[in-house]
């Protein structure tokens, strides 16, 4: 049995203290300030989006090579985002990698919350918002006039629709042990804080109905677990598929640059990559914030640190990759896409995407550098921004020279775009500092079930 | 229900009781009530039916009107398209014997002109600086008044006989003088010299559909120059390379549609095209007919290849091939020459040049006949005749000045004519819409569209009436009703037509006049011109000496022309053919002269020429010498100013569209000079611009999209030219089954003259918005069919640049792309079989029809846009901004073809095939219970195609010309090898070299 990375030694009620305390007192002022601030940035990107819906899609920088934008770029980004959690609670959980126990749950809630994001623009971005539910499969008396299931874009709304159903099932799951146990504390201890009584109440009543009178018996947890891995076992082929099926939307096009059958598993790669990059940030500006550090230790990030390696160099591959088929390919339309990349009018984009994406993540291969929280924090956004421009360069460079050279132009955002892109991180965060605020972002039960098994080993005399 | 209601009267219902049946009924009653009461209509609006229908009108069937558009260039006739009693489209009368259903752009976009909200709604009368309105009653006596002393009226040229013949009366009458101006020059030039060299000032009729070898010395004559319309018909009558394929050859200094269509071009600097000419007609000369008179010989002694090539940039063996070509092709060959851009200050004089050439070449009389001509007297007043007028005015000797349909103030600006209208006492300006002229003017006589009212004209000898076909729109009278009015005439124009012109020409009654909308009257054949003037050319000045510095070119554009109808959105809308500009005139500049000056298409350059230091947009152009520039004439009209905000917003200047060319025009003692005018200095300027630029890119990158061949090599394998990797592989989906009718349409490139007609027919034919300067630039214009222009060279087998003669291309010593090739091609929706837009949209609302077609269902859509992405061939076009719902203004909206659905904000459109003109025929064929002939069938663009380049028509059943041209060797398909299968086949373009 392996040891602990992280060994606490501490008392079960400790444990509660240390993760429940900040949600049992009133928010501190930089929370408010975090909060405020980007509560503004999700309300002007609602109000940008709603000007688009009256105005037109003409406000963003589109035209007619360049279709699609910088909401598939971030549509992609944030499901991107959206892979980690899945990822750390079901896959990790099934190769019983112990060390995801403290970070599973935060990095589930940022899945759920950036699905959420991703899942706002394949909607804020069609011409008739109004009309949109005509993308779903539904019995009506226009015929019936079904979707048309050839389309990638109709296997996103099934894909991506079953990740979140799956993730938002998963992910409260394992809350409900925690809950009840927030339940219990809220009931049978006093709890300072500068909470009203009013707010108590019905903060109560809230968890309470969310426990669904969890009773922590030894049959519950017996039926528990069992569920878990079932859930653990429906979510895993999730994470891969999602991504594989955005990977369609532009795998199974004929545009060149899109059309290519390494697209499924580079996508995943991609997306595992940025998603373990985004808990990295999150999770230190978590830890740091409620001082978890005994929780989510320095080896926790060494360990995200070392999957970023391993994933940006997949992916440097299947750049490498890309680029060599283009080459062999004798295609000269996709050829020239690719010479493009490199020098053509949004080189830079590119350049930044490789700096980033190629480049940074071998800082890693350091022990110094990865267990550096200021180092690690900073490649986790550089890899991000790397991430975003990998999905602009795909999108854009792409489709603004395709087959017509008559039809070649530029994609230049304009505000609206560059607005609705900084709103959505105020959207994204809008709902985690909410999360950290009301939920425990640390899996208790499972912290406590660490401790036990640790004791019970010493206990046995394994070392 | 009667029992119920008084329930509900007399009784207090309450509810707290115990409900029994009778009380639930009330209340369903009650409930039903008020939930159809919400439901009620709006009150609908006056719709008064017929009571007995008129016998032409059939709600939902269109009738066909043929009339003509007789206007101060000629004479186009046309069929128009009305339904419910409205004209909504403009075709081609086919039945023509000259026209054969030739229309080009302009003329399409007439139909816009008649629905102009900017037009004068009733006669106007200025008090103060405003304008009021005035009834016809009021102004005619008050107009009447004003009619002593010296009267003046001042028009643009006139094809019309009844016009004439009225205006003349009303001349004498009052004892008037009139003055008439050419404000492009073309016609002047023509009839001047024709004058100088035949003593008869005519504008002949033309065939280039019998000249085996053409030469245009800067005449644009398939864009702009007389009458594109029947140029391009008969030009591209010769363009099949399995027939006896004509050849032409331009020499021209800024790039026309009619030098990018040249088999051979050859750039000269600007304003050297008489010693072009003179070089040229030096070496026809020994050998030639006129090879015995010493004034020629002496004249054109001077101009030695040697000459020709230091002056113009010719190199002397091009010359001297042209030369010899010419004198292979002896009566069959045809000269032309002259224009805006060769208007050189020496009226007449090119054209002095070009009888000699084509004298010499014995053309006269089998290419250029003066039976039937396109314009049979002068009535353009010479240039001295102008300035003497302009003098008088400016002396104030000028009581009444009668400006009719013109725009003198801005055409005549050279001459400073707005000043010296200030000197006139009474202005009264007779036209359509407001412009500068009608701004000077005091009254304003509100005239009627041509499709408004009646009207006539002459030309090519047959006589065309001008029949109104909807009721005056605004309170207008046609300029013939005004002529008569203003002469205490009681009879109408209508009668004055029927019964004094009309009569006069046309034999078979008026009846069948109005039927046919013409009459041949003279019937063209061959007879010689009158006897040749030899020392008329001792008059001609040209250039013996290398023009120093940089030189202008004012030449005429294609979509805008002189002008005077630039309030039309869909004028500007439509991309000029050869810069692919919308919503601005340009500075053209060569490569190199680019690279010197560091500037770019779209930079801001400050250009000084004489007194005029003008800032403006560059568009950096292939095809030009080092030493030219050229700029388009007409833009910077005051009836540009009034434009919808949106559609030319971020222009150059506020509220103005593009740059009045005519600051840089010279005068000279002989007329008008636009060309090779001297240019001080172009400098840049630290500004940036949005340009409506709808191509940006102009190579088509060695990708074979749009094939080329010589001649040469075509009659060794017809498949020369084409791309070997061309194959058909096998799809995931099955193919869709075509049980009937199968749909396609073929391109023949070699025909495809880039005009530009069938994009704004099929703007009017399929309601397609103008969306404006910004849109465009954004890369959002609407057009189904757009014309992709490339600038390439040929390719050998291993994809690298040749020249004609096959040796390899240095570019760095053609920086100016002379070489090059210039491509047109139309593109439409490709109706692929295996279309990739259709697999991807997630709703469906893009299908494959039986018949082969890509259809759209607008209701479907929800606009992800995926299909537009997914499009090989970029055609599909979304809705950014709604175009239609409070942005037209009564009365455009009758414009619209009220068969095609107005698509709103969000869906994606893109070109349908015309699939209502297909409903149409299928429904009228399937009552006669017959098939679906091709000959009745035709799209927008197929019957907007003067050069009849475009083919449609069912592939289907094997005798169709259009099955026929499938199986031809120039047919192919655009990127076939993505297995997208297109029903659209393009035919490689053959050059004659």
């Amino acid at each position: 049995m392996s040891t602990s990375i992280y060994s606490l030694g501490k008392s079960n009620v400790q444990i509660e203290t240390d993760i429940l305390s900040p949600m049992e007192r009133f928010p501190g002022k930089l929370w408010w300030f975090t909060f405020t601030i980007m509560l503004s940035l999700a309300l002007m990107m609602i109000t940008l989006v709603g000007w688009t819906f009256v105005e037109g899609l003409g406000l963003l920088g589109l035209n007619n090579p360049v279709n699609w934008g910088l909401y598939i770029v971030n549509f992609v980004f944030w499901v991107g985002i959206g892979h980690a959690g899945t990822l750390i609670s079901a896959i990790l959980y099934l190769f019983r990698q112990r060390w995801r126990t403290t970070i599973n749950r935060a990095a589930e809630a940022m899945t759920i919350f950036a699905v959420m994001t991703a899942g706002l623009f394949p909607l804020i971005h069609v011409g008739r918002p109004w009309m949109v539910f005509f993308i779903f499969p539904y019995p009506n008396e226009r015929g019936p006039l079904w979707v048309n299931f050839k389309s990638p874009l109709l296997w996103d709304v099934f894909a991506i629709s079953t990740y979140f159903s799956v993730s938002l099932i998963f992910w409260y799951m394992g809350l409900v042990p925690d809950l009840a146990n927030m339940r219990d504390r809220m009931k049978f201890e006093h709890v300072p804080g500068k909470i009203s009584s009013w707010g108590r109440k019905l903060k109560y009543g809230f968890v309470r109905i969310l426990a669904i009178g969890w009773v922590g018996s030894g049959k519950t947890w017996i039926h528990y677990e069992k569920m878990v891995m079932v859930l653990a076992s429906l979510a895993t082929p999730l994470v891969l598929s999602v991504h594989t099926v955005v990977s369609f939307d532009f795998a199974t096009s004929v545009i060149p640059g899109w059309h290519a059958t390494i697209f499924p598993p580079y996508f995943v790669a991609g997306a595992i990559y940025s998603g373990f990059a985004m808990v990295l940030t999150i999770m230190i500006i978590t830890r740091k914030a409620f001082k978890l550090q005994e929780y989510i230790s320095m080896k926790h990030l060494e360990n995200m640190g070392i999957i970023i390696l391993v994933t940006g160099m997949m992916v440097s591959f299947a750049y490498t990759t890309e680029f060599i088929v283009a080459a062999y390919s004798a295609n000269k339309v996709e050829q020239y896409v690719f010479m493009n990349r490199l020098q053509g009018p949004y080189a830079w984009a590119f350049w930044t995407m490789f700096a980033a994406n190629v480049v940074s993540p071998h800082f890693m291969w350091s022990k110094k550098l990865r267990t550096n929280v200021v180092v690690l924090f900073l490649i986790s956004i550089v890899v991000n921004i790397g991430m975003w421009f990998e999905r602009f360069v795909i999108v854009i460079t792409s489709l603004h020279r395709d087959y017509m050279p008559s039809s070649w132009d530029m994609f230049i955002p304009t505000w609206v775009d560059w607005g609705v892109f900084v709103g959505s991180f105020g959207f994204f965060f809008t709902w985690y500092l909410l999360f950290v605020r009301t939920l425990p972002s640390i899996a208790i039960a499972e912290v406590k079930m660490d401790e036990a098994n640790d004791l019970v080993a010493k206990e046995l005399g394994h070392h | 229900m009667r029992t119920e209601k008084r329930n509900i009267k007399n009784k207090n219902l309450n509810i707290e009781k115990p409900v029994n049946r009778k009380k639930f009924l009330a209340f369903m009653g009650g409930t039903l009530g008020v939930a159809g009461l919400n439901c009620a209509r709006k009150p609908v609006e006056k719709i008064i039916p017929y009571l007995s229908r008129p016998p032409a009108v059939q709600p939902g069937i269109a009738t066909y009107y043929a009339t003509a558009r007789a206007y101060s260039e000629g004479v186009a006739p046309v069929l128009v398209k009305t339904r419910e009693g409205k004209p909504i489209k403009i075709e081609g009368l086919a039945e023509h014997p000259v026209f054969k259903g030739a229309v080009i752009a302009d003329t399409y976009a007439t139909i816009w002109d008649l629905y102009d909200k900017d037009r004068f709604k009733s006669a106007m009368k200025k008090s103060g600086s405003t304008f009021s309105k005035t009834d016809w009653a009021e102004v005619i006596p008050e107009v009447k008044k004003a009619l002593t002393g010296n009267v003046r009226v001042i028009s643009k040229p006139s094809y019309s006989p009844s016009e004439s013949s009225v205006l003349k009366k009303f001349l004498n009458t009052v004892n008037a003088r009139h003055i008439v101006y050419d404000p492009s020059g073309t016609q002047q030039g023509i009839l001047t010299g024709n004058e100088k060299s035949f003593k008869k000032a005519i504008i002949p009729q033309y065939a280039f559909d019998k000249a085996d070898l053409i030469l245009s010395i800067e005449a644009d004559f398939l864009g702009s120059w007389l009458r594109p319309d029947i140029f391009t018909k008969q030009f591209a009558s010769r363009r099949s390379p399995n027939g006896k394929m004509n050849r032409l050859v331009v020499a021209e200094a800024v790039m026309s549609l009619t030098g990018a269509n040249a088999d051979t071009r050859l750039a000269i600097a600007a304003g050297t095209h008489l010693t072009f000419a003179m070089g040229l007609a030096s070496l026809l000369l020994p050998g030639s007919m006129l090879a015995g008179s010493t004034e020629v010989k002496n004249a054109l002694s001077k101009y030695s290849p040697k000459l020709v090539e230091s002056v113009t940039g010719v190199a002397e063996s091009d010359l001297k091939n042209i030369a010899s070509e010419l004198m292979a092709n002896v009566g069959k060959s045809l000269v032309v020459g002259g224009g805006t851009s060769a208007r050189d200050g020496q009226e007449g004089s090119l054209q002095i040049v070009i009888n000699l050439i084509n004298e010499m070449l014995r053309n006269h009389g089998k290419t250029i006949t003066p039976v039937a001509p396109i314009k049979g007297s002068n009535d353009i007043s010479t240039s001295q005749e102008l300035f003497a007028f302009v003098a008088e005015m400016k002396a104030g000797s000028i009581n009444t000045l009668i400006i009719d349909r013109s725009n003198p103030v801005y055409d005549l600006m050279p001459l400073g004519f707005g000043d010296a209208l200030t000197k006139v006492k009474n202005v009264i300006f007779i036209g359509e819409r407001p412009n500068e002229s009608s701004e000077a003017a005091g009254h304003v006589l509100a005239s009627s569209h041509y499709l408004e009212d009646w009207s006539d004209g002459y030309s090519c000898g047959i006589y065309h009436v001008s029949q109104p076909v909807i009721q005056n729109i605004f309170d207008t009278k046609s300029a013939g009703d005004i002529w008569l009015a203003l002469q205490n005439q009681p009879e109408d124009f209508h009668g004055f037509i029927q019964n004094n012109t009309a009569s006069r020409y046309a034999s078979g009654g008026w009846g069948k006049l109005l039927a046919d909308g013409f009459a041949v009257v003279e019937k063209n054949g061959p007879a010689n011109m009158p006897r040749l003037i030899p020392n008329a050319i001792s008059s001609v000045k040209a250039p013996d000496s290398p023009l120093d510095g940089q030189r202008l070119n004012i030449f005429l554009s294609v979509g805008i022309g002189d002008g005077s109808a630039g309030n039309n959105a869909y004028r500007h809308e439509m991309p000029d053919p050869i810069t692919k500009v919308t919503w601005d005139n340009v500075l053209l500049v060569s490569p190199e002269l680019a690279k010197e000056k560091s500037i770019e298409t779209e930079s801001i350059v400050q250009v000084k020429a004489g007194d005029a230091a003008v800032e403006l947009p560059v568009v950096v152009q292939p095809g030009l010498q080092k030493n030219t520039v050229g700029i388009a004439f007409g833009y910077g009209q005051k009836n540009m100013t009034n434009f919808r905000k949106d559609l030319v917003k971020g222009a150059l200047k506020d509220n103005e569209l593009g740059i009045n060319a005519l600051q840089f025009a010279k005068i000279t003692a002989d007329g008008f000079s636009y060309s090779g005018i001297k240019v001080s200095s172009i400098t840049k300027v630290n500004k940036s611009y949005k340009l409506g630029l709808v191509q940006k890119h102009g190579s088509q990158e060695k990708r074979y999209i749009a094939r080329i061949a010589k001649l040469s090599d075509y009659k060794k394998d017809p498949k020369s030219g084409h791309f070997e990797h061309d194959l058909e592989g096998k799809g995931l989906y099955p193919g869709h089954p075509h049980p009937g009718n199968r749909w396609n349409l073929n391109i023949d490139l070699n025909k495809c003259t880039g005009c530009s007609a069938c994009v704004v027919s099929c703007f009017s034919e399929n309601n397609i918005p103008a969306v404006g300067r910004l849109e465009n630039w954004r890369g959002r214009e609407m057009s189904w069919i757009r014309i992709d222009r490339y600038y390439d060279y040929y390719l050998d087998k291993h994809d690298h640049e040749i020249d004609k003669s096959g040796k390899p291309i240095d570019r760095s010593k053609d920086v100016n792309m002379l070489q090059a090739n210039v491509h047109f091609q139309p593109v439409t929706c490709q109706h692929c079989e295996q279309a990739p837009c259709e697999n991807v949209c997630p709703v469906a609302a893009t299908q494959h029809s039986p018949d082969g077609l890509n259809e759209m269902a607008y209701n479907r859509c929800i606009g992800t846009r995926y299909c537009a992405d997914n499009c090989p061939y970029k055609v599909r076009k979304f809705n950014w901004f709604e175009n239609w719902e409070n942005k037209i203004k009564d009365p455009e909206q009758y414009a619209l073809n009220p068969d095609v659905t107005v698509r709103s904000r969000g869906v994606i459109e893109k070109c349908s095939f015309c699939i209502q003109r297909i409903a149409e025929k299928r429904q009228e064929a399937r009552l006669q219970n017959r098939p679906i002939s091709e000959d009745d069938l035709k799209t927008a663009c197929e019957q907007g195609c003067p050069a009849d380049a475009i083919t449609f028509g069912d592939i289907n059943s094997k005798d169709t010309k259009v099955a026929k041209l499938d199986k031809d060797k120039r047919s192919y398909k655009i990127f076939a090898e993505i297995n997208t299968r297109p029903m659209v086949t393009f035919m490689s373009k053959v050059k004659n070299h």
